[in-house]
């Protein structure tokens, strides 16, 4: 019983229409199509029983949750729009863009097994792009795919050696980070070795299932929820937590299983997943973290992620860095940056994505900071995109401060 | 000096029905209503088309005649009904108080003709998740919803086809005999106070729970006991089925879904006068203690508001009051029972059965005027039917889930006229009430009718203002579109109009004003009261 | 655990006030937020006190709230630190461009989406009604097309009965490019003249009032959703009156407010915790030790040597009723007040001329806006109750919701 009522669905039930969400929608800021966060999730959830039908500009929702985190209520605004949708695709046929957004976990597998495959592919995005190949599929044309790095994390964490320890963690780099960044993952296998931690991995974990979800793939995301939340489960009991540096990653692991599908197990296995600097803020708490920091003379701007945000546990990465001797931290504050995942690489939704994002990108621009921070891989690609200016996570910063 | 053959007191399910019936029949005939249709307990009830499940053990009689209403209001009523199916369930406490009354009730259905088809109870917990896991053995029968409003209004649509005549807001304040026989009734117009007279042959007394006082107008006695039934109505649908507890009939044991809604009820408590529609904090309270027992998160449930109607028990005379009055319904033929030609008095009965109860009223009034036309009423649709290709084409006119619902609203003819409307002002498309899905083009088409004098009758006839925010929005809305279009003079005094409305809502807001309904009330206040000012209004002028 | 000086537990008017108060101090302040707080509903005019407990229409809100009985929360306040909480706004407003006009001594009359008039006592110069409706002969009322929730025709009906009807009426209505999509808001409307373009089409589509000393026009609040910039330009452009009304949510100068305080906010190193729900606390004695709130799956504890209650009374779940005459704060379970019965819960009418009994609930303090329970003592020392937690006075009635936010939040802050 406890798990029906914490469904989202029913937590539409607390909406009182008071319109907050609306005024929060960085989306409807952007464009006259969307109707808005509460007259479609919400409200449609009372209509649902009337005939078979759907929202249209449902489709300009991109997930970034600020309606959630504007309601007075605790209505997942959001999470209602998202079953919507994947209620929507299990009657009607995908854009064929949507099977590639959706997959990417596939198709950094499909490179990977190719000799030279990151490079062919790389080569062949650059391609596709000048032959507005992509514009063909609906994807946005004039942005670049994510580069596929030389060496997956994976790979490289398999030469990797570590310091053993009884203290351990299970990381969960996502596919941005295994296949596009390593450099994160690296970043934070050394910051705990510093810590005197040792870093598992578990290849058996799929993609968390968030491009699924925004896609409209549901079913599929909740194939994925199911093993994950066994392997996640499983090292709960053993004593052991799972880390993400991406937050759409930890967001999905942590709260949106249990918010899409309602399952107990869901709910348990989120209470294991820890975001990284979530993490060493705990660690910290304890007295546990390594503050012996070398100098690291850089004024940072940070953009804290939508889906950071909506984690609600503030901003723990500006705490740390600020101890970093030399490092200070200023944030953006700008809102979203208007990615949300693959929303912005969607062709209809490109111009929306950079409206969105302008706040943001003028902050940037005219801001002296050395560097800018972000802790979710597509919100960094969406701000190399929109001011050339090239963002890394906040624990590499750390990893700087730890001399590595 | 106007003039029918036949008129009919009271706007309820079965004046309109006998209106409806006699007009088919080609009769002349005229139905006064006080206030606006449906406005005693045809409305005031939680809506459930009986499959005659509840009356299967105590009244076998009552559910064949339920069952068989059943299949020919879905029939011909199919826009007023929503075919959800019922579900009963026994709790393991009710298995407790009466181990054999679940085989006596499965006998009854058997009986009366009623299929109940046990279901596991994995299956019941499928069809209605928030069911309380007590449940012990489920059942599904042909229970439905029905729309008591839709379905009033839609008779008397019908009625209107034939030649048959509707006065709402119009109160008969006197009925005027000679020398034994009825001649016609004297009525008032609620606005305006104009008093008139209406010559007729016959008079029918169907005033349902102010048939008494009827009666005394024309210096007879009728026994009519009101017995008040408090609803609850909750924000959401909590099931998809009508869910009634196999056990032996009680307060507070049935949930309705009924559109966006659920309604739970209801009581039973006798009071003096049907115009009492008073709820009070204990009702609900009792409501909500009993409702737990089927659905144990109730209390997490945002609720609405309360309301209550008067079942009109009659007492024959003679007859005891309280218990020993019966549900059933009576025609009473005033020239036998009390020397005064051309007067009857239909009373009881249940909505279910208002049709049947219609054409033996109509049986008799016909007898005595010398019509020998059949009654015909169970054959012919209330009202024809939007077709699915007119849907089909107006759906991207209309918002999304909005169209099907809003052409079971409007019946064809004015679906028609909303659809042209939408399709050539994208501007009326607009959602006038968010919360259930009424475009401004609709409203406007309602408020344009000649029987739209407030802005609570658009409100019957499109749902606004009913849905989760109670007109926090649509008051100041409507209050406009009715200004601008409506065609009585009343409209035109919107702050009246919009704090008539609000009051409207209030009064079923107050005896639930816990929980998070409490919170929508702050935002009410804080948006008309403070933001608005519409309570203190005259600071301006006279006021100081 | 994180440690600072002030916690504030809600970010609407009476949170944010007290969170800058105590920062302006020199206080380090964490503002735990859930929601995006009720600013995007409120007016953002300074009410202080309309009307008094017989409805009678308050003349001079100083005088007024002079008054007021004991318990009120006013009375608690004192009108020492009104008049300094009034100086402390008006000073912050005008750093942060958007100066407010009035003060405690007399009632601005600010026009509404009906036409009807609600008395304030601050208000934006965009919104300071009577101020510059004053010994004006023509009323324009300028509506948008296409704009949802204002209606010009009602306007004037009930403008004639606010201001007369032997002034001039017209009703006009202003193109924009938002046509075409969903309903227009007038958020939308601000959010497009918060551009030049905007700002220009705007302007030149009333430039025929342009000078028209005896004319003021009537506009819903679209004048952007920068302070009072684009009221600014707008007025200088056609150099006649500009009035806004106030409307339905989305409300712009409620948002204008809350983007004013959360700049101030961070100017003065306020760390604001977004969507966190406050849900407990750890007492020892008469000292709260630590709030425990919801961040996401687990729970955080957050400690700081005093906390400032501001989660908003019924409206934002600060207090709850789930059952009749029981109503509950859920974070540090005080004493709540609240009339008893239903005969005194709520009145018949819902515009009535008596205050409702239920919008009293509320938690009852003394005069440092510390809980005290029945018997007036003391239940926690170092925790602060402001804005609409506190009871026994009903805001909507009274229209002095704003005008308690503001001043209780900075007596907390300086308690």
């Amino acid at each position: 019983m406890s798990e029906e009522k914490d469904k989202a669905i029913y937590s539409a039930d607390h909406c009182l229409s008071c319109t907050s969400c609306m005024s929060s929608c960085p989306v409807m800021e952007a464009t006259q199509e969307y109707r808005g966060p509460k007259l479609v999730g919400p409200a449609h959830s009372r209509m649902h029983f009337s005939q078979e039908d759907y929202e249209d500009s449902l489709d300009f929702c991109s997930n970034c949750k600020s309606c959630d985190r504007a309601c007075p209520s605790g209505v997942a605004v959001s999470t209602l729009n998202m079953l919507q949708r994947g209620e929507y695709y299990r009657t009607h046929p995908h854009k064929q863009r949507d099977q590639m957004l959706a997959h990417g976990e596939d198709m950094g597998k499909l490179v990977r097994s190719l000799p030279f495959g990151a490079a062919c592919a790389n080569l062949g995005m650059k391609i596709g792009k000048s032959l507005g190949v992509f514009g063909m599929l609906g994807i946005a044309g004039k942005r670049d795919m994510p580069s596929y790095a030389s060496q997956s994390f994976y790979s490289w964490f398999k030469g990797y050696k570590q310091q053993p320890s009884d203290k351990k963690v299970v990381f969960f780099p996502g596919c941005f980070i295994n296949d596009n960044e390593p450099q994160v993952g690296i970043a934070f296998v050394k910051v705990m070795q510093k810590n005197g931690y040792e870093v598992l991995v578990d290849q058996k974990f799929n993609c968390c299932g968030s491009p699924m979800v925004v896609t409209g793939y549901l079913d599929e995301a909740k194939e994925h929820a199911h093993n994950n939340v066994a392997r996640i489960l499983e090292w709960k009991a053993k004593g052991i937590p799972v880390i993400a540096c991406c937050t759409s990653c930890s967001l999905m692991l942590k709260e949106e299983y249990g918010e899409l599908f309602g399952e107990d197990e869901m709910h348990e296995a989120g209470a294991n997943v820890y975001d990284a600097f979530e993490y060493l803020a705990i660690m910290e708490e304890k007295g546990e973290l390594n503050t012996s920091f070398k100098e690291v003379k850089e004024s940072l701007m940070y953009h804290v992620p939508c889906h950071l945000k909506s984690q609600g546990f503030g901003t723990p990465a500006k705490d740390i860095l600020e101890e970093v001797p030399g490092v200070s931290v200023e944030l953006a504050d700008a809102g979203c940056c208007g990615i949300s995942g693959n929303f912005g690489f969607k062709d209809d939704k490109y111009e929306i994505s950079m409206k969105v994002g302008a706040k943001l990108f003028e902050r940037i621009n005219i801001s002296q900071a050395d560097e800018v921070i972000c802790d979710c891989g597509t919100c960094r690609m969406q701000i190399n995109h929109g001011t050339q200016v090239k963002p890394c996570h906040p624990i590499e910063i750390l990893a700087k401060a730890y001399g590595e | 000096m106007e003039k029918a053959t036949v008129v009919v007191v009271g706007g309820g399910a079965t004046g309109v029905g006998i209106l409806r019936d006699l007009a088919m029949r080609g009769v002349d005939v005229m139905l006064v209503e006080k206030q606006d249709l449906v406005n005693g307990a045809s409305s005031r009830y939680h809506g459930l088309l009986h499959s005659g499940g509840r009356y299967a053990v105590k009244d076998q009689e009552a559910a064949k005649e339920c069952i068989i209403e059943n299949t020919i209001l879905r029939k011909i009523g199919k826009s007023c009904v929503e075919a959800s199916g019922g579900m009963f369930i026994c709790l393991d406490i009710d298995r407790e108080q009466d181990p054999t009354y679940e085989e006596q009730w499965v006998q009854g259905c058997k009986d009366s003709g009623i299929e109940a088809r046990q279901i596991s109870l994995d299956e019941a917990f499928r069809l209605e998740p928030l069911l309380s896991r007590h449940v012990v053995s489920a059942y599904l029968v042909p229970d439905a919803a029905i729309d008591g409003f839709r379905m009033s209004w839609q008779n008397v649509d019908s009625a209107k086809r034939y030649g048959g005549r509707l006065k709402t807001y119009t109160e008969v304040i006197g009925v005027i005999t000679e020398n034994g026989t009825v001649k016609g009734v004297k009525v008032r117009d609620y606005f305006s106070g104009e008093e008139y007279e209406i010559a007729c042959d016959i008079l029918v007394n169907a005033a349902g729970g102010w048939a008494g006082e009827l009666a005394q107008l024309a210096g007879l006695e009728v026994g009519v006991q009101p017995d008040k039934g408090t609803l609850l109505a909750f924000n959401q649908r909590l099931t998809s089925h009508v869910v009634n507890r196999l056990h032996k009939s009680s307060d507070g044991d049935i949930f309705v879904p009924h559109g966006s809604i659920t309604i739970l009820g209801t009581t039973s408590m006798s009071v003096p006068s049907a115009e009492d529609t008073s709820t009070a904090r204990e009702e609900v309270e009792k409501l909500m203690s009993i409702g737990e027992k089927t659905f144990e998160h109730l209390r997490d449930c945002r609720m609405l508001r309360a309301f209550a109607g008067s079942r009109p028990l009659y007492i024959p005379p003679g007859g005891s009051l309280g218990r020993g009055a019966s549900r059933g319904f009576a025609i009473v033929d005033h020239e036998k029972q009390d020397g005064l030609k051309g007067m009857f008095t239909i009373v009881g009965g249940k909505f279910t059965t208002y049709r049947l109860m219609a054409e033996k009223m109509a049986d008799a009034v016909a007898a005595k005027l010398g019509n020998t036309e059949p009654c015909r009423t169970a054959e012919e649709p209330l009202v024809p039917e939007v077709s699915e290709a007119d849907k089909k084409a107006a759906r991207k006119y209309f918002p999304a889930y909005g169209t099907d619902l809003a052409a079971t609203r409007l019946g064809p003819e004015r679906f028609a006229r909303v659809t042209e409307t939408l399709k050539n002002n994208p501007e009326k498309r607009e959602l006038l009430c968010e919360c259930e899905n009424v475009t401004v083009g609709e409203v406007e088409e309602m408020a344009k009718e000649l029987s739209s004098f407030r802005i609570n009758d658009i409100r019957r006839r499109t749902r606004l203002g009913m849905g989760t925010c109670q007109a926090n929005f649509c008051a100041l809305r409507s209050a406009s579109v009715f200004a601008r279009v409506g065609r009585d003079e009343g409209a035109k005094d919107s702050l009246g109009q919009m704090k008539e409305f609000l009051q409207g809502r209030w009064k079923g807001i107050r005896p639930v004003l816990l929980g998070r309904t409490i919170r929508e009330t702050e935002m009410t206040r804080a948006l008309y009261e403070l933001s608005f000012n519409v309570n203190g209004h005259r600071i301006g002028g006279d006021k100081e | 655990m994180k440690h600072t000086d002030v916690i504030v537990i809600g970010s609407g008017l009476a949170g944010l006030t007290a969170a800058l108060a105590s920062a302006r101090q020199g206080k380090s302040v964490t503002l735990l937020s859930y929601g995006s707080s009720s600013l995007s509903l409120n007016s953002g005019l300074i009410d202080f006190l309309g009307y008094d407990d017989s409805h009678k229409a308050v003349k001079s809100p100083r005088e007024g709230i002079m008054g007021l009985p004991e318990t009120h929360p006013y009375s608690k306040i004192g009108m020492e630190e009104i008049a300094e909480a009034v100086d402390f706004f008006r000073d912050f407003a005008k750093e942060y461009h958007m100066p407010y006009h009035g003060s405690l001594d007399k009632q601005i009359l600010v026009p509404t989406a009906v036409g009807t008039l609600k008395p304030t006592c601050l208000a934006p110069h965009s919104l300071a009604g009577s101020e510059s409706l004053e010994g004006k002969k023509k009323i324009v009322v300028a509506g948008i097309r296409g704009l949802k929730d204002f209606y010009a025709d009602i306007m004037v009906e009930n403008l004639k009965k606010s201001l007369g009807d032997d002034l001039a009426y017209e009703t006009i209505e202003i193109e924009t490019p938002l046509t075409g999509g969903r309903d227009i808001t007038t958020l939308d409307v601000a959010r497009w003249l918060d551009t030049p373009e905007g700002v220009d089409s705007f302007s030149k589509q009333l430039l025929a009032y342009k000078g028209k000393k005896d004319t003021a026009v009537i506009v819903p609040q679209v004048l952007g959703t920068k302070g009072h910039a684009c009221y600014l330009t707008v007025s200088s452009r056609i150099e006649t009156d500009i009035v806004e009304t106030t409307g339905l949510p989305p409300s712009t100068n409620g948002l204008r407010l809350n983007a004013m305080f959360r700049q101030a906010l961070r100017d003065n190193n306020v760390e604001i915790v977004e969507n966190t729900k406050v849900i407990g606390s750890k007492c020892e004695g008469k000292a709260c030790k630590c709030v425990i709130a919801e961040a996401g799956v687990r729970e955080k504890t957050y400690t700081a040597d005093k906390y400032i209650l501001a989660t908003g009374g019924f409206y934002s779940g600060g207090i709850t009723m789930r059952s009749f005459d029981q109503p509950e704060e859920p974070i540090f379970h005080l004493p709540v007040y609240s009339v008893k019965g239903e005969e005194n819960w709520s009145n018949e009418q819902l515009f009535s001329d008596k205050p409702q009994g239920y919008a009293k609930t509320g938690i009852m303090t003394d005069e440092t806006l510390r809980p005290v329970d029945e018997q007036g003592q003391h239940v926690l020392e170092n925790v602060f109750v402001v804005g609409r937690d506190l009871g026994g006075y009903d805001l909507c009635f009274e229209h002095s919701g704003n005008g308690v936010a503001l001043a209780s939040g900075y007596k907390a802050a300086k308690m």
